[in-house]
């Protein structure tokens, strides 16, 4: 089971993980010009750089083992893959109600797109994190983790 | 040992899985009055909107219970429960005796009553049946008044007016008092107006007459409403029926524990028909939400296979009105001693409203700007002590990087 793990001392908030993980869910998947320059509906990252003064880091879903936005849905559209164990939102079943929002302790969850009454986060690309990949000081790093790890908050609820 | 659980919405579907997260084998059997699948109740009013599909209302898959091995009892009414003989009584004569058993039997509406309100064009919106009703009666053109002022009347009177009902709202107090502070309300009131919805604010219908070519709705007010139906939402109440004269506790709903225990060993209840506790007073109480009806399902699952799980319950809602999006959670009126914080946009919809007891954030309330409103609710879940970032939270700018590094790194695992 792998997941992304964040690396506070290394992060310098440049934002490529946002940029990147914006160019690999909008319709010209992984080209930043297209994305960016003719797509005006383009799609809201789903990591965020959590900044104060000369504290950032990069926030990207936990997939809590305990996770609030799948028992707070109100279609039953975000649901956790049997297989892999990450949260996922059968984006055909959402009806954009933020339930979620209101309920992830993490703020990983937003909003898709200005026209897009749909809830978007973290898939990790199909295990291969875009922003782990572009990130130029590996202040995010996709590795193995175990299941007892202790990795989100909600893990003993 | 035989899990029996009566109901089949968030509450039920949280039991089945509480339970088969530590007990893949025990039999489970799932009683429940609606002949069809678990649907998602809150749905109804996209149903009627024609936003959502029939097929779409399924709050789990069509084979969620065929893989979690349930045996299922679909339009079988629990008329009893005996609690000597470890049984639920159906209405049809049947028995079905359980090891531990589930009251999720949710909400009903409240009757109301007034004049004239047994007329055919009088129409309850609680169930999908109830929507698939007022679906097929609605026409482009035609006027309503739905009665009622809480999320169900609310949703209830959007629908219609995007499906060309020119529709008024009956309000007797304010809309969602039980969700938004009177600041808040204003903000939503003026969005719902000027998307075409009437309201008719601090009055209360004395009766209704007429019949086929129309009704006539009578306000405290003096005024007359015609329409062509009334849509009645005026509240819901715990749906406990089934245990009248059963020696199980109950106040305004089934009172348990935070175990979701009821005073009866083996007896569990979860949902809207529970009164359950509330993290914020420590009291216990009634929250008819679905959040909370699957959270405290899932926990009473658990229990019933052997757990060890507790859940108290808070106010947290979502909900979008004509593109509008709001979030409230915990305390939503503050009490005299609270700091009160307030952001709010002269000219466009934004409102923000933080609620400060004691150094912990206990309540807020947000209409337009949404994003991130979990971060709050996790202030209030967790009774963070945010002395040292408070003033990021009442500029706003409150994030992870506000938090001391010590509980920053506990929460991320950084």
């Amino acid at each position: 089971m792998k997941r992304i793990r964040i690396k506070e001392e290394y992060c310098i908030g440049c934002r490529l993980c946002e940029v990147h993980c914006i160019a690999a869910h909008g319709k010209y998947k992984n080209d930043l010009i297209k994305t960016f320059k003719r797509d005006c509906n383009r799609p809201s990252p789903r990591i965020v750089i959590e900044e104060k003064e000369d504290t950032c880091f990069a926030l990207p879903c936990r997939h809590c083992r305990e996770a609030f936005c799948i028992r707070s849905c109100l279609t039953g559209s975000m649901t956790r893959d049997p297989e892999t164990r990450l949260v996922h939102n059968e984006v055909e079943r959402c009806v954009g109600c933020w339930t979620c929002i209101a309920a992830c302790p993490y703020g990983a969850i937003v909003r898709e797109g200005r026209h897009t009454k749909i809830a978007a986060k973290c898939d990790l690309c199909g295990q291969d994190p875009a922003c782990v990949k572009h990130c130029p000081n590996d202040a995010i790093v996709y590795e193995e983790v175990g299941e007892d790890d202790h990795y989100d908050a909600c893990n003993h609820r | 040992m035989t899990h029996v659980i009566i109901g089949n919405s968030a509450a039920a579907v949280g039991a089945v899985e509480g339970i088969r997260q530590l007990d893949k084998e025990s039999p489970v059997i799932l009683i429940t009055e609606e002949p069809h699948h678990t649907y998602s109740r809150p749905l109804i009013s996209y149903l009627l909107s024609g936003k959502v599909t029939a097929e779409k209302m399924n709050y789990r898959p069509e084979d969620f219970y065929v893989k979690n091995h349930i045996t299922t009892m679909f339009g079988r009414k629990a008329a009893a429960v005996d609690i000597n003989a470890k049984a639920v009584i159906l209405e049809d004569g049947g028995r079905v005796t359980y090891g531990t058993l589930l009251i999720a039997t949710g909400s009903k509406p409240v009757a109301l009553k007034l004049p004239g309100i047994d007329s055919e064009s009088i129409f309850p919106f609680y169930t999908m049946k109830d929507a698939f009703a007022l679906k097929q009666f609605i026409r482009d053109g035609m006027k309503a008044v739905v009665l009622g002022a809480g999320l169900t009347a609310l949703k209830a009177a959007e629908a219609l007016t995007t499906s060309g009902v020119e529709t008024t709202l009956v309000v007797r107090s304010r809309i969602l008092r039980n969700f938004l502070d009177p600041g808040a309300t204003e903000k939503l009131s003026l969005h719902l107006s000027e998307n075409g919805l009437h309201l008719a604010i601090g009055s209360e219908p004395v009766g209704i007459t007429g019949e086929n070519n129309g009704l006539s709705v009578r306000l405290t007010d003096g005024r007359i409403l015609a329409c062509d139906f009334v849509v009645s939402a005026v509240g819901i109440e715990p749906n406990k029926e089934l245990i009248e004269g059963v020696q199980i506790a109950t106040e305004h709903g089934i009172l348990v524990d935070q175990a979701l225990r009821t005073n009866v060993p083996g007896i569990y209840a979860a949902g809207d028909v529970a009164q359950g506790l509330d993290l914020l007073t420590g009291c216990q109480r009634v929250i008819p939400l679905l959040p909370v009806a699957y959270a405290q399902g899932e926990a009473a699952g658990r229990n019933m296979a052997g757990g060890n799980a507790v859940y108290a319950g808070m106010n947290m809602n979502a909900i979008s009105f004509f593109g509008l999006p709001l979030i409230s959670a915990g305390v939503i009126h503050e009490e005299p001693a609270d700091e009160v914080y307030l952001q709010k946009s002269q000219t466009e919809k934004m409102y923000r409203k933080l609620v400060i007891r004691q150094n912990r954030v206990v309540g807020y309330v947000l209409v337009e700007q949404i994003d991130r409103a979990g971060l709050l609710t996790w202030l209030i879940r967790e009774k963070v002590n945010i002395t040292g970032f408070k003033a990021t939270l009442i500029d706003g700018s409150f994030n992870h990087a506000c938090l001391p590094p010590k509980l920053r790194r506990e929460k991320i695992a950084l």
